[in-house]
């Protein structure tokens, strides 16, 4: 196995490392690494220079598309109740309706780079890494799988682990390891384990894919210490990391926010970085219908990542960049953060009532632990099959959860079900915990196979 | 009668795909049950709360083309365009997007368009696919459905992992849209390109390859085929329905699914009329509002044939709406639909919901009947480029038609373009004579200033683009003093063009054996290719362009 680190990284000032480009062709799959540009993308850039006279490419003439006008009206997010018209620009308006640049229309890519760079501590310039807009995280996680990834290679994931990704591995054959966790986010010693057992004769796994905020299903988010151990590891086994991180916006915890691994490589260790592949997602704070979510990481990888959209989907829509960066630029930083910072207080409010009807209700007959992002995990007793509970006899009685092991690749039989709070008004949850506290009650009566410790 | 069972057909890779474990709980919803499944965001804090936009009535374009003047050919289109344009836009209407659903309003509201949605998209949109499909394709069979996709590449694409294994063979034109094959490429798949003539894949090499194929020394046989059978990129031909037709017998005998890449389909313009014979005209001879006969008027889709559900096409809104919303739609069987639902949920998943209720607000707006007068009107416009382009070059060029060679049903015309003032127009058959075929352009020697063509295209009669094929005589291949990469006459050409300030598209880029370096390249040196696009630029700087283009294949000719 190829091992540039320390020696091989670039120094840059201020005493961080980059990882060489080099350092990523072991890690590139066949696919990727088969990849090539595509030539028209390619030569798109050319028609900016002045006086040039493009034939080149098939796209419509813009005198011909029906929209005029675009404009859009949004609360102000400092606080005062007033709603603002957002008037899409007329430059802005052709963007949005033309094709444009594979990994994103530049001013939004520009305006999330500074982003990055001011919210995780990342130098712009000179450490490597840069920015492609996907539509939507689900997209961009996709790609990096594909750029990544060979059949049957293994690949780290989360027990359990977000129910989305799983036909991405097992589609491509890979074996997935399962890291357990607690409440405290990825365990290290799990981790430490496999990798310390790892057979010799086997290669070892390429990446560990993590929701390190409030983990979907777990609700867990991973503390400071474990992202330090964790990233320690990776770095010792020479591992990538793909830090889907959707709820980081989310975060209503009291204590102070935890650094992103993203933050940490620059921070810690030998400081080289290049090892971690970020996914960030305006799904859950600005529109999940509008499909548009960014990736942050080393460029290779970005690059082998937006050659597969050249040739999968083009690009992601240019027409919802246009909407959300024009919102961003209105915005700025600042106004973005404080309507992150409503929407994660709305959530607590809303885990709060959640909780509190727990209390009432479920008290001895389910454990949970108190998310500071996303949604609840409750176990229902010791082992029984929660998905039996659910489809039937829940599910008569009036309610739903999902039941755990949707979250585990071989589909085992799970005591855990997931509780998702941010739709329902404090009646219905009441009244939906009511209902399956009855059920519960009806559970352990008829085989007195669910724990009573609460 | 339903489509037939084409399960053989789906790829290992597309048969290891699940029903998606979170999508599949939708069934549960409805009645009195609260969920705490679904895990989506709450929309409250989505902070869109209004959007809107002005749109150009359905008829902001004329269909009838301008009488054609004895003003100078460069200033009336030109001035009649904006003029156009202008009055367009002061006659617009301002559509929105409700912000709460309504009883039946099918998901055109904010509050849907902003959530999580399923990868089979709006249902507005669903019904307007289906509808669409319905009234302009007419598909045979029964049990055909549609599905919304994020554009025709991203179809492309999901057709490709649904139907292809490494080691299959795909056949494919002889030039193609390059995404296209490379997007096949990381699946190990081999490419067979079938020769084109004037209406594109020819039945007698189609069929001589199948009925010839080796499965020992070639693999499986080829069991799917992509075309792009309408104004095709990049050479601009247009399939006819008895070409379709045969194509399809063949495809019925082999057991060949057609993978449809259609998104010039209604750029469908009609013949090329030198302007000192063009009169004034409607885009398709349709003057009053009847559907079916602009209808009539366009080459039918292959479902118009399709008999058995073997055909999958594809239809985007890029060309005729705008390409930044990215929505598109399948339309094939029932279990081709499910399975591509399946493959689009773990990557793209549904098209951008704000983009899908804006669209869905603006064909509201225009009715179906002004959704076609608008293509009926993109028709004229398309035809109006077309008509001024290909008067550019003759311009710039003496242009001298010569009937095509290939299958019998084809009877369009090659312009052969010389140098101005080099050759009599009698001389019809000494052209032929000096081009003809490609073998014997291999014998042309230099071309200019000695009465031989310099370049020879045929009036595309739909699409976007003029494919020239461009003949070089005898000027050698070079090596690029940087990296040692041989370049052809064609790559010296595309080089030259640039740096005088032209950009087009090389030959080489839509050679599905050089795109995938099988080979390299053995198609002769002494003829390139390039394709030219019309529609992105004014007039004005169209003709800036033709003008630079000849004047440097005029001069580069000379050395
Ligand atoms: C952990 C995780 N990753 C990714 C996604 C998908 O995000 P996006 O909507 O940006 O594709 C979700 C959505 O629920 C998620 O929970
Ligand atoms: C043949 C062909 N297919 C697909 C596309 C791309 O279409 P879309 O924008 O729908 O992805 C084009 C556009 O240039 C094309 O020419």
């Amino acid at each position: 196995m190829l091992n540039v680190t320390g020696s091989g990284a670039n120094e840059t000032s201020g005493g961080i490392g980059v990882l060489p480009p080099s350092y990523y062709e072991f890690f590139l799959s066949e696919v990727a690494k088969a990849r090539k540009p595509s030539p028209i993308r390619g030569l798109l850039p050319l028609e900016q220079t002045p006086g040039l006279i493009s034939l080149l490419a098939g796209k419509p003439n813009a005198v011909l598309f029906p929209f005029t006008s675009l404009q859009f009206t949004a609360p102000d997010p400092n606080g005062s109740n007033g709603e603002v018209i957002h008037k899409i620009d007329d430059d802005m308006l052709s963007t949005a309706l033309q094709y444009g640049p594979t990994s994103g229309i530049p001013h939004m890519v520009e305006w999330l780079m500074d982003f990055q760079e001011q919210e995780h501590g990342r130098k712009k310039k000179g450490e490597g890494w840069r920015v492609s807009v996907t539509a939507g995280s689900q997209d961009g996680i996709y790609k990096a799988v594909q750029a990544l990834l060979n059949p049957g290679d293994a690949v780290l994931i989360e027990k359990p682990v977000y129910a989305g990704v799983i036909p991405m591995f097992e589609t491509l054959g890979c074996e997935m390891i399962e890291v357990e966790t607690d409440p405290d986010g990825l365990n290290s010693l799990s981790l430490h384990h496999i990798l310390e057992n790892w057979p010799s004769s086997r290669p070892k796994p390429k990446l560990l894919y993590t929701v390190p905020y409030g983990c979907n299903p777990t609700g867990a988010t991973t503390t400071l210490a474990r992202r330090h151990e964790v990233l320690d590891l990776l770095r010792k086994h020479d591992i990538l990391i793909l830090e889907d991180d959707p709820y980081y916006f989310l975060y209503f915890g009291t204590r102070p926010r935890i650094p992103s691994y993203f933050m940490l490589e620059a921070q810690t260790g030998d400081r080289n970085v290049g090892r971690v592949l970020r996914f960030d997602s305006f799904s859950k704070i600005l529109s999940a219908g509008i499909r548009v979510g960014f990736v942050t990481g080393p460029t290779p990888i970005l690059d082998a990542m937006d050659r597969h959209t050249a040739t999968a989907n083009l690009q992601p829509s240019s027409f919802s960049q246009a909407v959300i960066i024009t919102l961003l630029r209105a915005w700025g930083r600042q106004g973005f953060l404080a309507h992150a910072h409503k929407v994660s207080k709305f959530y607590r409010e809303k885990r709060d009532v959640f909780e509190a009807a727990m209390r009432r209700h479920l008290h001895g007959l389910a454990e949970w632990n108190t998310p500071e992002a996303g949604m609840f995990r409750l176990l229902l007793g010791e082992d029984g099959d929660s998905a039996n509970i659910i489809r039937t006899k829940a599910f008569k009685n009036g309610v739903l959860a999902l039941p755990g092991t949707v979250f585990l690749p071989n589909g085992a039989p799970t005591a855990y079900v997931r509780a998702a709070f941010s739709l329902l008004e404090e009646e219905q949850v009441d009244e939906a915990l009511r209902r399956l506290s009855v059920v519960l009650l009806e559970e352990r009566r008829s085989s007195g196979g669910l724990s009573s410790r609460g | 009668m339903n489509a037939l069972d084409h399960s053989h057909h789906v790829s290992d890779f597309a048969r290891r795909y699940a029903v998606s474990p979170l999508k599949g709980l939708q069934k549960y919803y409805g009645r009195d049950l609260i969920s705490f499944a679904g895990g989506l965001p709450s929309p409250e804090y989505f902070p869109f709360t209004s959007i809107s936009a002005d749109i150009l009535p359905a008829d902001a374009f004329p269909l009838n083309a301008p009488r054609a003047s004895s003003s100078s050919s460069s200033s009336f289109p030109l001035s009649w365009l904006w003029r156009l344009f202008g009055s367009g836009k002061d006659s617009t209407t301002h559509v929105g997007v409700p912000r709460s659903p309504r009883q039946g309003d099918g998901g055109l509201n904010l509050a849907t368009a902003l959530q999580y949605g399923p990868a089979t998209g709006l249902a507005r949109i669903q019904a307007f696919t289906r509808e669409f499909t319905e009234r302009i394709y007419a598909p045979v069979y029964n049990d055909w459905t549609t599905l919304v996709h994020t554009g025709n590449t991203d179809g492309w694409s999901r057709i490709a992992r649904l139907l292809l294994n490494p080691g299959d063979t795909l056949l494919v034109e002889e030039w193609a849209y390059p995404s296209a094959i490379s997007n096949t490429r990381p699946l190990e798949v081999r490419m067979k390109s079938i020769p084109m003539d004037g209406q594109g894949i020819r039945t007698d090499v189609l069929r001589a390859i199948l009925s010839g194929w080796n499965a020992e020394k070639d693999g499986p046989r080829p069991r799917v085929l992509y075309t792009v059978p309408v104004g095709q990129n990049p050479v601009g031909v247009t399939m006819g329905l008895e070409r379709k037709k045969a194509i399809y017998a063949i495809c019925v005998e082999y057991d060949i699914i057609i993978a449809e890449d259609d998104p010039y389909f209604f750029l469908q313009v009609g013949e090329f009329v030198p302007k000192s014979q063009r009169k004034l005209e409607s885009a398709g001879g349709d003057n009053d509002n009847d559907v079916a006969h602009f209808i009539s008027s366009l080459v039918p889709s292959f479902l118009k044939v399709d008999t058995e559900g073997r055909v999958i096409r594809i239809d985007t809104f890029s060309k005729t709406i705008a390409p930044g919303v990215r929505l598109g739609w399948f339309t094939c069987s029932p279990l081709f639909a499910e399975r591509l639902e399946r493959i689009g949920e773990t990557s793209t998943q549904s098209p951008c919901g704000l983009g899908q209720a804006l669209v869905m607000a603006l064909l509201e707006q225009w009715t179906f009947d002004g959704y076609i007068r608008w293509l009926r009107g993109l028709r004229t416009q398309y035809k109006l480029r077309r008509d001024y382009f290909v008067d550019c070059l003759a311009d710039e060029f003496d242009l001298i038609p010569s009937p095509t060679t290939g299958d019998h049903d084809d009877k369009r015309a090659v312009l052969y373009a010389y140098a101005r003032g080099t050759i009599s127009s009698g001389s019809i058959s000494r052209a032929r004579a000096l081009v003809g075929e490609k073998s014997q352009g291999r014998d042309g020697g230099r071309s200019g200033g000695s009465g031989r063509p310099l370049l020879s295209f045929i009036p595309p009669t739909s699409g976007m683009f003029v494919w020239v094929t461009v003949y070089f005589g005898d000027i050698p291949d070079k090596t690029d003093e940087e990296d040692g990469t041989v370049l052809t006459p064609e790559r010296q050409f595309w080089a030259r063009l640039a740096d005088s300030g032209l950009l087009t598209a090389p030959g080489w880029f839509f050679s599905p054996e050089e795109l995938l370096a099988t080979s390299s390249s053995s198609s002769d040196r002494r003829i390139g290719h390039l394709r030219l696009s019309y529609t992105p630029s004014d007039m004005e700087t169209i003709r800036r362009g033709v003008k630079i283009f000849a004047q440097t294949l005029e001069e580069f000719s000379r050395v």
